[in-house]
């Protein structure tokens, strides 16, 4: 497949989106990189599929959720990976202007399912309207919608550490919980 | 938690959610991303020589 270089650009210009999109997806950055090049590849040989003046990082995005949630689908029964890689990576990254906050938010954010953690993103992050993110996740505008209600309900539910809520004990605060150790 | 904390909350975790991606929508791309595409043009450009 030859690609031109204006295509090669623009697949260029939307590796930073891609990564903060996988990010939020996958939870992981290891994994998130990887998707990202999965995504890129793949992109790479069906560039015939893209229609020109149309956003490359969406349909860069429309790739990369679908390799996610099949792999997602296939490692399903497998041992969940910890989230406190995550969190003390982010952690470094981001403590330069921010405390513990961001930390805290990450840990709630990797207990929110990928869907609503993807909703979060698109909407909150992207600041695409429901209708656009409806249509990215072959969703109805409706579901997009509670999605978006549901995580930012349970984060903040998370981050209050408000009681009796349907989450496991456990897990409340891993963060939080390795620091006393 | 009532109405008033909870919509608070809310748009801190906007922030915040913000701030998350920031970090990383702001790093530089990564030699290795840079390096598959470079990869990619190069096998195309022997196959077709």
């Amino acid at each position: 497949m030859s690609v031109s270089l204006d295509l090669q650009r623009m697949l260029l210009d939307a590796i930073p989106t891609l990564r903060a999109s996988a990010l939020s997806l996958s939870g992981q950055p290891d994994q998130a990189d990887d998707l990202v090049q999965q995504a890129l590849l793949k992109a790479w040989h069906h560039i015939d599929s893209f229609e020109p003046g149309t956003n490359m990082a969406a349909w860069l995005y429309t790739i990369m959720r679908n390799e996610f949630y099949t792999e997602f689908r296939r490692r399903r029964r497998e041992v969940q990976g910890s989230d406190s890689a995550f969190s003390a990576e982010l952690s470094d990254t981001a403590s330069q202007d921010r405390h513990m906050d961001v930390r805290e938010v990450q840990a709630a954010l990797n207990k929110l399912r990928p869907e609503q953690r993807e909703a979060l993103m698109l909407v909150g992050v992207w600041e695409l309207s429901y209708d656009d993110a409806a249509e990215i996740c072959r969703c109805a505008v409706g579901t997009m919608k509670s999605r978006v209600n549901r995580a930012r309900g349970r984060l903040a539910e998370f981050l209050s550490g408000a009681p009796g809520r349907p989450y496991p004990k456990r897990t409340a605060a891993p963060a939080a919980a390795k620091e006393k150790l | 938690m009532n109405d008033a904390l909870h919509s608070a909350m809310e748009a801190e975790i906007g922030r915040h959610l913000q701030a998350i991606y920031r970090a990383v929508l702001e790093e530089p791309v990564p030699d290795r991303f840079i390096k598959l595409l470079a990869d990619l043009e190069h096998r195309e450009g022997k196959k077709q020589g």
